[in-house]
């Protein structure tokens, strides 16, 4: 058996916003029913004590408790993630100490936009296959709600989550058969060090077909090249999606139909989870697949970039593992009004000076 | 993010004393004595029943019960986006209880008795602009 994924966690932040609110202040390029044929029902808002390492802990935290091992086994954990709250320090080490992986750690964090997940899955799976160590983590995480600017339109989708994958060679559930990526200098969406929002490059570059449908279908015609396969190998394909109707758009770019697609669609309830997207609805899918089946994984992160994996299911998932489905986990969830959202996505200047005991 | 520049310097915990004390923040590590059994937290050096230095670092469990609950209305300085705040006492399943907030729910949702697992969420930031982290505890 070659080296997978033995076991997930998943996470999301607690609090939703309604995006039909959103447009009532910001009446932006699209009318009430724009936000229905997108079919965003709910955007995750990221709550005032949350950011991406609390999001990270709590999807690594499910994915160690599910596979049953000793935290001390894990060798390396490598993040994924475009909006680290540190520019210069690592939220591996952090992240390490919180889950006591032990001081012999290898990784760190990777950044490539919406991708920066799918590059740390290779980064490990590289490392476990070629026998250089026993276990490693992958944690995909974002809280691209933060670094959204307030009337943008991303806003009506931008959330969070995070995603993470233990990689090894015993008791794999999924085997990864291999990897391809394809990448160039596309700005379609960058944020420089000393900004927080997300700038954009223009029509040209986000609305046109130089993005993501070039860079997908690249990494795609590539991993099929490279093992012989084809959109007829695969039962199911976890791909980005902003939105609903965006995943189905996506599948549509590749060739895949919507029964194809349908098992790992959650993003019409919590929004874009940014790195954490694909590997999202890889678990999902997980949790339907049967013995054999094969999974395509691509994701895109903006700059621009897109990886592609071929995973098979081995096994079935236990009764009782893991704790919860990605289903229940998204009806955990408590609606919160847009302004409320504000506050705790810290987009609100506080006051600059102590204006009283209290305060 | 926006920082408020001068209201986080005030009544902030200093970095050194944090950082040696984060496993306890991150993974409820405790003493326990392996004489007679008692379990500490925070870690101790001596134990409190018997007296003995041959104390040992153990992992608390995390998950526990509510046992007292309050809720606060008016924190100090700071966390002014979390109102209301759920403070609680909660009985480790394993021994010692923790002072810790209670998250991811309304004040009218959370009850004596109750079942809640452990999360880590981010809580201050220290002497130098350091963020810390600490746990808290959601409804399980």
């Amino acid at each position: 058996m070659g080296a997978g994924i033995v076991s997930y966690g998943v996470s999301f932040p607690y609090y939703r916003v309604d995006p039909r609110e959103i447009h009532k202040v910001w009446l932006r390029n699209m009318d009430g029913g724009t936000i229905a044929r997108m079919g965003l029902t709910g955007r995750g808002v990221v709550g005032p004590d949350e950011d991406p390492i609390t999001l990270a802990v709590d999807a690594a935290r499910k994915a160690l408790d599910m596979a049953g091992i000793e935290p001390a086994k894990v060798e390396a954990l490598f993040v994924g993630s475009q909006t680290n709250p540190y520019t210069t320090k690592s939220m591996m080490s952090v992240i390490g100490d919180m889950l006591l992986l032990g001081p012999d750690l290898m990784g760190g964090d990777c950044q490539f936009s919406g991708k920066s997940g799918t590059m740390a899955l290779q980064a490990v799976w590289g490392l476990v296959k070629a026998g250089i160590i026993e276990y490693g983590l992958v944690i995909a995480t974002d809280a691209l709600s933060l670094h959204v600017a307030p009337g943008n339109p991303l806003e009506y989708t931008a959330a969070a989550g995070a995603a993470a994958f233990l990689i090894g060679r015993e008791n794999v559930i999924a085997e990864i058969g291999g990897t391809a990526s394809y990448s160039s200098d596309t700005t379609d969406y960058y944020r420089l060090d000393e900004e927080r929002f997300l700038y954009w490059g223009g029509t040209a570059m986000s609305a046109t077909q130089v993005g993501m449908p070039n860079h997908l279908r690249g990494a795609v015609k590539q991993l099929y090249q490279k093992y012989n396969l084809s959109n007829e190998s695969f039962t199911y394909a976890a791909l980005p999606q902003e939105n609903e109707g965006a995943a189905y758009k996506t599948g549509q770019i590749l060739g895949f139909d919507k029964n194809k697609i349908e098992a790992g669609v959650f993003s019409g309830q919590i929004g874009d989870c940014g790195s954490a997207t694909a590997l999202i609805a890889l678990a999902k899918i997980l949790e339907t697949a049967d013995e054999g089946e094969k999974i395509l994984l691509a994701s895109y992160g903006y700059g621009a970039g897109s990886d592609a994996f071929s995973i098979t299911k081995h096994g079935s998932l236990q009764k009782g593992q893991p704790g919860i489905s990605v289903s229940d986990l998204l009806k955990k969830h408590s609606v919160i009004d847009y302004p409320t959202a504000l506050k705790y996505e810290r987009k609100y200047s506080g006051p600059s000076i102590k204006m009283s005991t209290y305060v | 993010m926006p920082i408020q520049k001068e209201i986080y310097k005030v009544a902030v915990q200093s970095t050194v004393r944090a950082w040696r004390n984060r496993f306890e923040r991150y993974a409820l590590t405790g003493s326990k004595c392996p004489k007679c059994g008692q379990i500490y937290y925070p870690k101790r050096r001596v134990c409190a029943e018997c007296h003995s230095r041959e104390i040992e670092e153990t992992i608390l469990a995390r998950q526990g019960t509510i046992e007292s609950l309050a809720i606060d209305y008016l924190p100090v300085m700071g966390n002014m986006e979390c109102l209301p705040i759920i403070r609680a006492i909660i009985k480790l399943d394993n021994g010692p209880s923790v002072f810790a907030d209670v998250v991811d729910c309304s004040e009218d949702q959370a009850a004596i008795g109750m079942r809640v697992e452990m999360v880590i969420r981010r809580v201050k930031r220290e002497s130098n602009g350091n963020l810390q982290y600490a746990h808290k505890w959601r409804l399980l």
